[in-house]
């Protein structure tokens, strides 16, 4: 573990150097492109809440809130697993061969090797802005409510984890993963929202089919009381579950890998 | 003792069977040559020990170890280096060799990294960006990169093919003193015969998938039958083509010089014959098989134990 801690911060420390002396300009319209994609989210939310009042029964903080929390696990997602984004052309250009001849396990590498510090610097700001949506429900901070909300984000995370794994291994398969990430990141946008908009069918795929519900309905729910703890263990089971499949599709699928040498 | 060991080990693409069931085993410090024409199974296998590629069956142990369970311990103990791989071009040498160091999870990394700069003369290249070395400079690196963990078990593909022969002759002698002094077991692939003679204690044959001949180069090459006799004839020309016909023998001919491929237990009757018939020559040698005569008698399409 410590070995694979030392290796990927290595790996960040690189990335963020790299970044800071050949792509001052590309960095800057990244920050840049972030901060509007949310601040147009937020303006969205306003529009709507402006008409609407209430959002299938939430008030516009607690919608803030939802959406806040939702674009800080998204975030963090990103931030660790950007690597996804490379890993078709490291299949084609034979440096998954290399992942896969070191002694570092080769999801690690393919998932994690391309963390962007850029996402870290945004981090702490989109922290602050869950926090601000918090305090603007009127709902209260307590050690309790933060402790499960971090339960909650391990349990996504883990989730999150399993999806991108199972998008890896088609890439592995077909060479095809530009697609399949942009369509689940299409699925992982319906969650900014409240899910019971998307009616009965659609909360139900988004919560046991495509989990991200957990995103940040039912952390937010947890906050407003309206969701009992206890329901987290079976999507803790059911996280594992995911994981144990995505795991075996990935071995499944390496069966199959033929080298870029090949 | 078996370091490693392979058992019924099959690999399938789609509807292809590309390897049809290896068996064979490595014993510590030995140095094991797989030898096969183009398309024999050589790469999938060396990428099957090293975990690049899934085995479709069969078991690979590495220090008793299955290595489907026990990938990442087993591969702190091996590397490997290959001609025709590269590392990232844009960082130096040294950058490249550190990383290295930091994915072994090497302890002692400063000192390690001196030692192998030296062993492998990289002074003067060390700050050079990988992407601006010759193509014998960057196999020297690989080689180099292959080592910073002191494998108990390398694996080389074409370790010298872009060498000079100084330099070839250097990491041929360097492997062989990894096998005396750390008891290193090489696994090595080779198109230069006379490398693999001279470093292999053994040498697996595969064709088509499957293990067709596995001894010592010296074994192999007894397989072939047939030396080739030479001879700079001065007179009695017409003597010897007589006896050529006669017994009925492959030969060609350049101005005076012979060459005469002949079984082996017929060359003391020819040598006999030649000079009971008065035929004189001024130049004679004896060219007994190689093993690359038996390799290329195995590409052409012959059997493994018929001339």
């Amino acid at each position: 573990m410590k070995a694979y801690l030392r290796v990927w911060l290595k790996l960040t420390a690189q990335q963020f150097q790299s970044q800071v002396a050949n792509a001052r300009g590309a960095a800057i319209l990244f920050i840049f492109s972030k901060i509007f994609r949310l601040a147009t989210a937020f303006v969205f939310l306003f529009v709507i809440m402006d008409r609407a009042k209430l959002l299938v029964g939430y008030n516009l903080a607690q919608a803030i809130f939802i959406l806040a929390l939702f674009n800080l696990i998204s975030s963090l997602t990103q931030l660790f697993m950007r690597g996804i984004y490379l890993f078709r052309q490291k299949v084609v250009d034979g440096t998954f061969d290399f992942y896969l001849l070191n002694p570092l396990n080769e999801l690690f590498y393919s998932l994690f090797s391309n963390t962007d510090p850029l996402d870290l610097i945004l981090f702490l700001p989109y922290l602050g802005i869950v926090v601000w949506a918090w305090i603007g429900t009127g709902f209260p901070i307590t050690l309790l409510s933060i402790l499960l909300i971090i339960l909650i984000i391990v349990i996504v995370e883990i989730m999150i984890l399993s999806w991108h794994i199972l998008i890896i291994s088609i890439g592995v398969r077909y060479l095809e993963v530009d697609n399949t990430i942009m369509l689940y990141r299409d699925l992982e946008k319906m969650a900014s929202m409240p899910i019971e908009i998307y009616g009965k069918f659609g909360s139900a795929v988004l919560t046991y089919v495509f989990p991200f519900v957990l995103m940040a309905t039912i952390p937010a729910r947890l906050v407003f009381g309206l969701f009992s703890p206890w329901y987290l263990l079976a999507f803790a089971l059911l996280a594992l579950v995911q994981l144990k499949l995505s795991l075996w599709f990935w071995h499944r699928s390496l069966l199959t890998y033929s080298s870029a040498s090949s | 003792m078996a370091i490693l060991e392979v058992k019924d080990l099959k690999k399938t693409f789609g509807k292809n069977p590309v390897i049809k069931g290896l068996n064979f085993s490595m014993a510590e410090g030995e140095i094991l040559g797989i030898l096969g024409p183009n398309g024999a199974g050589k790469t999938t296998t060396l990428q099957m020990l090293l975990g690049i590629l899934t085995p479709t069956s069969g078991t690979i142990n590495v220090f008793d170890k299955d290595i489907s369970t026990h990938k990442s311990d087993i591969l702190e103990h091996m590397n490997f280096s290959s001609t025709y791989t590269d590392l990232p071009w844009r960082i130096t040498v040294a950058e490249n060799l550190i990383w290295t160091s930091w994915l072994y999870n090497i302890p002692d990394r400063k000192q390690r990294l001196k030692k192998i700069k030296t062993i492998f003369r990289l002074d003067k290249i060390w700050s050079q960006s990988f992407g601006s070395l010759s193509a014998g400079q960057r196999t020297r690196v690989n080689l180099a990169r292959s080592m910073v963990n002191f494998p108990k078990i390398l694996l080389l593909d074409e370790p010298t093919a872009s060498l000079d022969p100084e330099v070839a002759a250097y990491m041929r002698e360097f492997f062989s003193d990894q096998r005396t002094k750390f008891n290193t077991s090489i696994i090595l692939t080779s198109h230069n015969m006379a490398e693999v003679e001279e470093l292999c204690d053994r040498v697996l044959i595969l064709k088509e998938g499957s293990i067709i001949g596995n001894d010592t180069p010296s074994n192999l090459a007894k397989k072939i039958e047939f030396s080739h006799l030479r001879l700079r004839v001065t007179k009695n020309a017409t003597e010897l083509d007589k006896l050529i016909s006669l017994r009925k023998l492959e030969s060609s001919i350049d101005d005076h010089n012979y060459t005469i491929t002949i079984k082996e237990k017929l060359l003391p009757l020819i040598l006999y014959e030649i000079t009971k018939k008065n035929i004189n020559y001024s130049e004679i040698s004896i060219d007994k098989p190689k093993l690359e005569d038996y390799f290329l008698k195995i590409a052409k399409g012959g059997s493994s134990e018929a001339p």
